[in-house]
């Protein structure tokens, strides 16, 4: 065809003055939410005291340096003092932040990876598949997540990547739901129906068409599911099920346990540090979700 | 007679923008009164603008609402809330969601009728069961314990209609009372209203977007465009010789104006552009899709000038054209 | 040249435990270069048949036959080369495009996926499609909510266009917009019509539009067809007691004609099993509409009638 000729009519529908694309609005929404600013610096320090913790403690944080039970302050080589086995208090922390986050990253990968694939498939095709997919998912999440991550962690060993697993399994179902109940209402729209009317297979209706538009609520569960996940871990290491070979944030304050009543800034440091991680992240999840959805985007 | 309802200058806005640019308009007691125009010309928030019921963060920066010697634009709340309801009603679009899903309707009309008058249990009740005759509601007694999710759309907006003739109003306003409802349940619903209209003497303000309604139902129409009010007319006189260009525009784009027009003999008449084309100029907002501008357009927006009794029309060129034409007959 | 043969559809909805038949048994035709407009209430069912003959949903039973071919079992494989010539049109111009994809992507994609064309013969397609329906090259690299809902139906339009389809199934295209914007699709409707030889069937519920752009209309309640005539006899002689209150309750933009409307008791019900599904809003109905169901039968050439009394 040729389309040159008689679509003349109607020059003028072309005049409208068209509006900035929609990215830069985002960015601009984004510097101008708070709770998204703040969220992101408080995680951008962490971020980076996790990564030059080899420089600013070279040495192994499990290391006895110093006395032990040092109040901070009282010896101006190890700021926030010592434990009871005479560690460095502040090389512990930085060394936990590496491995809070990377299990809180570790494990939310694997939960989306699995949350997504099946909620996705579920909600898409719909019918059996779906029945199927949505039992399985209530049977995970018929157990208690903590409960399920320790049986796990009990029937593997208390190592990193399995920590990272039984974290990550433990998670998926959330997602699962989120993601299907997403497809389920975007396979409905006008949109992917014309997709479908085009003849696109459904791998490409998937990925091209509705994963974009599922997204957003997508990223903002992922901020929280971290937030769970390094909870989790804290929880896990208070056990004394963490990972032996790691000084993590959890750990540290089930060392600093037995000495709560006298020496209480064992448990607080490392318990500051988890709460405010937690909030960074739930307040970026927050402050994600108001610049994503577009209905709050436009006053 | 005085008007029943009297807007002066009104002007309506958003914090970040203008909606409604001062318009002048009143509605006699017992007629209809037809709002039309096109989605975003500011027919809705004026409707909603005369009982103070502007969505979050718009306000009335400017001009006069007289109704029975007040003025509804600086009126206290307290003042408009024993107003809403009692002398003026509101018939909304979309009857699922004016109504409350988890009271019975007998209960909701009843509310309406106790918050303004002081009557008994018992005796609103009895009252409410009338007007659920009166909107011709079958087995009225019966459906009064029925929730809304029980009724189809054209009798959930019977029961709005109830509810907003329940305290006798003077005016009732409809703002697009059947878009939601189809054809068969639309002429249903507007007779209905129309009959009530004559009945209790009251008047109805009409806001709607179909030519189709407004002729069939009103007895007279004003047109907004872009927040302005364009044209205002008898109805007889308005769909016999629409003086502005885009009421004309509008009555040739519309497929229903001509019975036998078909696609294979004629072409429809367009209006070229959108609403959005005159955005941010400073003359009159129909300018740059109107077939007859001249420069005289670009430089203010027309006002509203009387070109024959009860017709005013807010356009330069058509202005000019009745004053040459007056000016032949008395010259 | 494509005709469309649709026979004994039926599409059933399961809601609750209960199966319901949204298309109960239509049989139609849509002949090379037709328009047929569908018209009815919502909830009789004309856009699930669109759709059904789209096969975006599943029909129960009957045949849906492409010059002979019957599609309604095909699985999506067999149905893909068929995709090609026969495209849809959707009511709403915000939802049926995708909010993430540029126009380009939007109106390229279908070209890829049919593997038309080398990447600059594509774009090349691409940019006589949007001059074709009236909009600026430079729209290809801007998203739909830079635009208005009048030029985003022309890129729905677009869309539908893009691969040649020689059947365009419009459902409600121009409901969504304002009346001064309808008159721009319609009339480029009827433009994309004469000059590539279109056939449409035009499913909406506004009568005024499908008196103006349509051939022959089909009348649609609850499932089924009550009436089929051409557009001029239709108007002149509509016979089945739903037609006639159909039209008659059109509000036409003409005080001078203002008239007694044929009031049509109550509203679109499901009827019990059977006899007429009209028989409860009828105001003819007699004993054997109860009891029998009236079948679609020709009454004069070129018009058929579900109705006992004709």
């Amino acid at each position: 065809m040729d389309g040159s000729t008689s679509a003349a009519p109607a020059p003028a529908a072309i005049t409208t003055p068209l509006r900035p694309a929609v990215r830069g609005r985002m960015v601009r929404a984004a510097l101008r939410n708070p709770s998204l600013m703040i969220g992101v610096l408080i995680l951008l320090a962490v971020i980076v005291v996790a990564i030059l913790a080899p420089l600013l403690f070279p040495g192994d944080p499990q290391d006895m340096v110093a006395d032990p039970t040092l109040w901070p302050g009282e010896d101006p080589q190890y700021p926030l003092g010592t434990d009871s086995l005479g560690r460095d208090v502040a090389a512990g922390l930085a060394y936990g932040a590496r491995v809070s986050l990377l299990m809180g990253l570790a494990a939310a990968v694997i939960g989306l990876v699995i949350g997504i694939a099946v909620g996705a498939t579920g909600g898409f095709f719909g019918g059996w598949v779906d029945n199927v997919l949505v039992r399985l998912t209530e049977l995970f999440q018929t157990v208690p997540t903590f409960l399920l991550v320790i049986v796990i962690v009990a029937i593997g060993e208390p190592s990193a990547p399995v920590i990272a697993w039984a974290i990550g399994l433990a998670a998926w179902p959330g997602v699962a739901r989120l993601v299907r109940a997403q497809f389920r209402s975007l396979r409905e729209t006008d949109f992917v129906m014309a997709a479908r009317a085009l003849g696109y297979s459904a791998p490409r209706i998937i990925l091209r068409e509705i994963m974009p538009s599922a997204l957003a609520p997508i990223i903002v569960a992922t901020s929280v599911l971290m937030a769970n996940a390094i909870l989790t871990e804290a929880g896990l290491s208070f056990l004394n099920m963490g990972d032996p070979n790691l000084m993590s944030w959890g750990s540290m304050i089930g060392d600093g346990r037995a000495l709560l009543r006298t020496e209480w800034y064992l448990t607080a440091l490392p318990g500051a540090a988890i709460a405010i991680t937690v909030l960074s992240l739930n307040l970026v999840g927050d402050g994600l979700n108001d610049v994503l959805n577009p209905r709050s985007g436009q006053a | 007679m005085a008007p029943l309802l009297e807007v002066q200058d009104l002007v309506i806005g958003f914090p970040q923008a203008e909606i409604v640019h001062g318009i002048d308009f009143h509605i006699d007691p017992g007629e209809t009164l037809a709002l039309v125009g096109e989605s975003g010309c500011g027919k809705s928030i004026t409707a909603l603008g005369l009982i103070r019921l502007l969505p979050q963060g718009a306000a009335i920066r400017r001009g006069r609402v007289l109704f029975e010697g007040m003025d509804l634009a600086t009126a206290s709340p307290r003042q408009m809330r024993d107003i809403r309801g009692k002398r003026i009603s509101l018939i909304l679009q979309e009857p699922m969601t004016a109504l409350n899903p988890v009271l019975t309707i007998g209960r909701q009309i009843a509310e309406v009728l106790r918050r303004h008058e002081p009557i008994s249990a018992a005796a609103a009740e009895r009252r409410v069961v009338e007007l659920l005759d009166l909107v011709g509601i079958v087995e009225p007694q019966r459906r009064y314990h029925d929730f809304p999710h029980n009724f189809s759309g054209g009798m959930r907006q019977r029961v709005m209609i109830a509810m907003a003739v329940a305290c006798n109003p003077r005016l009732v306003i409809a703002d697009e009372p059947t878009t939601a409802l189809d054809v068969t349940i639309q002429a249903q619903v507007l007779d209905l209203l129309d009959g009530l209209r004559r009945q209790l003497g009251m008047a109805v303000l009409l806001i709607t977007h179909d030519l189709g309604v407004v002729a069939q139902w009103a007895d007279r129409v004003t047109v907004m465009y872009a927040g302005r009010i364009a044209e205002q007319a008898p109805v007889g006189a308005f769909f016999a010789a629409p003086r502005h260009p885009y009421a004309r525009g509008l009555l040739g784009a519309s497929v229903g104006h001509e019975e036998e027009a078909h696609y294979t003999t004629r072409r429809l008449a367009e209006i070229p552009g959108s609403v959005a084309s005159a955005a941010g100029l400073p003359g009159c907002p129909f300018e740059t899709r109107c077939p007859e501008a001249i420069p005289a357009c670009g430089i203010r927006p027309p006002a509203l000038e009387p070109v024959a009794a009860g017709h005013r029309v807010a356009c330069v060129v058509e202005a000019a054209r009745t004053g040459a034409n007056h000016a032949a007959a008395h010259g | 040249m494509l005709r469309l043969t649709v026979d004994g559809l039926r599409t059933r909805y399961v809601t609750r435990g209960r199966a319901v038949n949204a298309v109960d048994g239509v049989s139609l035709e849509v002949a090379p270069g037709e328009t047929v407009g569908l018209v009815g209430e919502s909830g009789c069912g004309k856009s699930t048949l669109g759709k059904t003959i789209m096969r975006l949903l599943d029909p129960a039973e009957g045949s849906i036959r492409l010059n002979g071919r019957d599609i309604a079992d095909l699985g999506s494989a067999a149905l893909f080369p068929f995709r090609r010539r026969m495209q849809m049109v959707f009511q709403d111009p915000f939802g049926s495009l995708n909010p993430r994809q540029t126009i380009g992507t939007l109106l390229e994609t279908p070209l890829k996926v049919h593997g038309l064309g080398k990447a600059a013969e594509r774009r090349r397609r691409v940019q006589d499609i949007l001059a074709r329906v009236g909009l600026p090259a430079e729209a290809a690299g801007r998203y739909p909510h830079e635009f208005s809902g009048g030029q985003r139906q022309r890129i729905g339009i677009a869309r539908a266009l893009v691969l040649e389809p020689e059947l365009i199934i419009c459902d409600e295209p121009v409901s969504a917009l304002d009346l001064s914007i309808q008159a721009q699709i319609l009339n480029l409707l009827v433009d994309l019509k004469r000059d590539l030889g279109l056939s449409y069937l035009f499913i909406s519920h506004d009568l005024s539009v499908v008196r103006y752009f349509t051939d022959r209309v089909l009348v649609m309640y609850l499932g089924r067809i009550v009436e089929s005539a051409g557009h001029a006899e239709l108007w002149r002689t509509p016979r089945h007691p739903y037609t006639r209150a159909l039209l008659a309750s059109v509000p036409q933009p003409d005080p001078a004609q203002r008239h007694e409307r044929a009031e049509l008791r109550g509203e679109l019900t499901r009827a019990e099993a059977g006899g007429c599904r009209f028989r409860a809003r009828c105001p003819l109905a007699f004993d054997r509409c109860a009891v029998e169901d009236p079948a679609l039968r020709v009454v004069a050439p070129g018009h058929a009638l579900a109705c006992h009394l004709a």
